[in-house]
């Protein structure tokens, strides 16, 4: 009977276990950004109450991949508004969700950068969308098809999120269903449309309710088109044909 | 209306189904294994939305010619589309009953099937419709192809065309239109040759050439400009020739969903002597009424007028309800 050879497993354990013991560490580092705001901002003394909290929660999200320096962009902000502690607090708590869940979106699909600046402004933008009604399934759908493209990770998230922001923008003006989003916005990540050309689309839908056809209508049409290669002209085109104007 | 509008729905579904039925839609393949983008993109090209549509609109409308008179419109569509081939069935009609007895209504009805081949598609159209108006009825029916070769940045389209019109402004003609789009940053342009053979109702025959372009400017805000120009040169027997430019544009507008604005002009310029053959123009404010699950209702106010004294000017203001 032959002997089955197992895979060298202890070396990759240790390591692990290693890490494991490392990123309290690393995080315990990291968290010095925050600290530092605390220590030298003029606004710090109206917020030592929730220093402790907040150092946590950079600490704990810097350990998941997220940039200290986005808790201390949104402490400057916060203070620089007089949020009151209580809710600069809970406002840093929603955060630290919605920044380490955009990381952990972006990790899995390998398009989160490993300079801190890059992936910050990332995470920065996706939480963005987030607060600004996009769906953590819609992030998915826009990263998936980003993930399935070729180019620099960056590159590709930013697309994501550009498209994202586009059917945000889209769904504020004109109600988009909710199911529609992401696929929308995962059209436009594979159609061959330039980032700078992802605005007109809003044109191409003030034209298309204009002549009478509804938001689901014109989102379907934008969907097929664009996943099979067309441009607006294409939608136009698809649009005239189904417009009726009593 | 609620009652015409459940049952024109379920008439609708009802042949969507069956039409399901004869051309199943691609549905994409559940296997794990499958890249993440073909199957999205799979899946986007099965049908999202009720393919099914419907639109009900009724109003009052005032002319110099008629006075005033009470309007009303419906149409419906069902479409099939497949991976390959589809198939949209269409209908719409609209009456007018003047206060001075006279009753304008129009109806049509339309099949039309497309099959994708990679970037190619062939499409086919029958439309068949009635009109009955000051002239008296009269009917119209047109068959129309296109053979497309769809490019992102640039595509070209040929569409043969057999139209007749019973009316006295009509005929019979055979066309062929060729048109190329190019995408150019926020605009397209559309370069297009027309060429056709006529016979008007009293047997004068016409042989017309055009070349046109047209233009659509989508600029990234809630707008969009589409304009077209071409000239236009008719042969007739025995050695006469006439030439016309022609030229037209088209406005759309939204203020969110609260308020659409839409606004188009067309005029026809005969050359010899520079005279103004025909021009016609509208222009419609379009406000959100109520917002729906099953759809929108909308109260239009449309001014409208053209160089024909029969047909305008023209106001009208009415709702119109469109289903999702």
């Amino acid at each position: 009977m032959r002997s089955v050879r197992r895979p060298a497993r202890p070396p990759l354990r240790a390591a692990a276990v290693l890490v494991l013991f490392l990123a309290p560490l690393g995080t315990a580092l990291s968290a010095q950004e925050v600290a530092a705001w605390f220590a030298s901002s003029s606004a710090a003394a109206v917020y030592a109450g929730i220093r402790v909290e907040t150092e946590s929660l950079a600490a704990s999200a810097a350990a998941r991949g997220v940039p200290e320096s986005l808790f201390v962009r949104r402490l400057a902000e916060g203070a620089e508004k007089r949020i009151p502690p209580e809710r600069l607090a809970s406002a840093l708590r929603d955060d630290e969700a919605r920044f380490t869940g955009v990381a952990l979106l972006l990790r899995l699909r390998r398009l989160l950068p490993p300079e801190p600046e890059r992936s910050g402004r990332l995470i920065w933008q996706g939480s963005l969308l987030l607060r600004a009604g996009a769906t953590s399934p819609d992030l998915a759908a826009a990263l998936d098809a980003a993930a399935a493209t070729a180019g620099g990770a960056f590159a590709r998230a930013e697309r994501a999120f550009d498209a994202l922001g586009l059917t945000v923008s889209l769904n504020a003006r004109f109600g988009l269903p909710s199911a529609v989003s992401g696929r929308l916005a995962a059209a436009i990540v594979r159609s061959p449309l330039e980032r700078r050309g992802f605005a007109s689309l809003i044109s191409v839908f003030a034209r298309g309710k204009a002549s009478g056809l509804s938001s689901d209508l014109v989102a379907d049409i934008a969907i097929r088109v664009l996943d099979s290669g067309g441009s607006f002209e294409a939608i136009e085109r698809e649009m005239q044909r189904r417009t009726r104007y009593p | 209306m609620t009652l015409r509008s459940s049952l024109a729905r379920a008439a609708a579904y009802s042949l969507g189904f069956a039409l399901l039925a004869l051309f199943p839609p691609h549905i994409a393949a559940q296997d794990a294994s499958q890249n993440a983008a073909q199957d999205a993109a799979a899946t986007a090209a099965a049908p999202l939305v009720p393919l099914s549509e419907a639109s009900f609109g009724s109003g009052a409308e005032y002319t110099r010619a008629h006075a005033s008179g009470l309007f009303a419109a419906a149409s419906g569509s069902t479409d099939c589309i497949g991976r390959i081939f589809a198939l949209r069935l269409s209908g719409e009609g609209s009456g007018t009953a003047w206060s001075d007895g006279s009753l304008w209504g129009a109806a049509g009805a339309e099949a039309q099937a497309s099959a994708s081949f990679g970037r190619t598609i062939v499409a086919a159209g029958l439309h068949g419709g009635l009109v009955n108006d000051d002239e008296g009825r009269n009917w119209n029916a047109a068959l129309r192809g296109t053979i497309g070769f769809e490019g992102f940045a640039v595509s070209t389209y040929f569409t043969p065309r057999f139209v007749y019109d019973s009316s006295d402004d009509g005929g019979a003609e055979l066309g062929l239109g060729s048109a190329l789009s190019i995408l150019a940053g926020q605009t397209v342009l559309k370069p297009n040759l027309d060429v056709s053979a006529a016979q008007a109702p009293d047997g004068t025959r016409s042989l017309s050439l055009r070349p046109g372009l047209g233009l659509s400017w989508y600029p990234g805000l809630p707008l969009a400009l589409s304009g077209e120009t071409g000239f236009t040169r008719s042969w007739y027997p025995g050695g006469g020739m006439s030439d016309e430019v022609s030229a037209g544009a088209e406005l759309y507008g939204a203020l969110g969903d609260t308020v659409l604005f839409r606004a188009k002009a067309w005029a026809a310029v005969e050359t010899a002597g520079l005279v103004l053959d025909r021009s016609a123009g509208s222009a419609e404010l379009s406000f959100l009424v109520a917002a729906l699950r099953s759809g929108e209702l909308r109260a239009p106010v449309r001014v409208s007028w053209d160089s024909d004294p029969d047909r305008g000017p023209r106001l009208y203001a009415g709702l119109r309800f469109s289903t999702k």
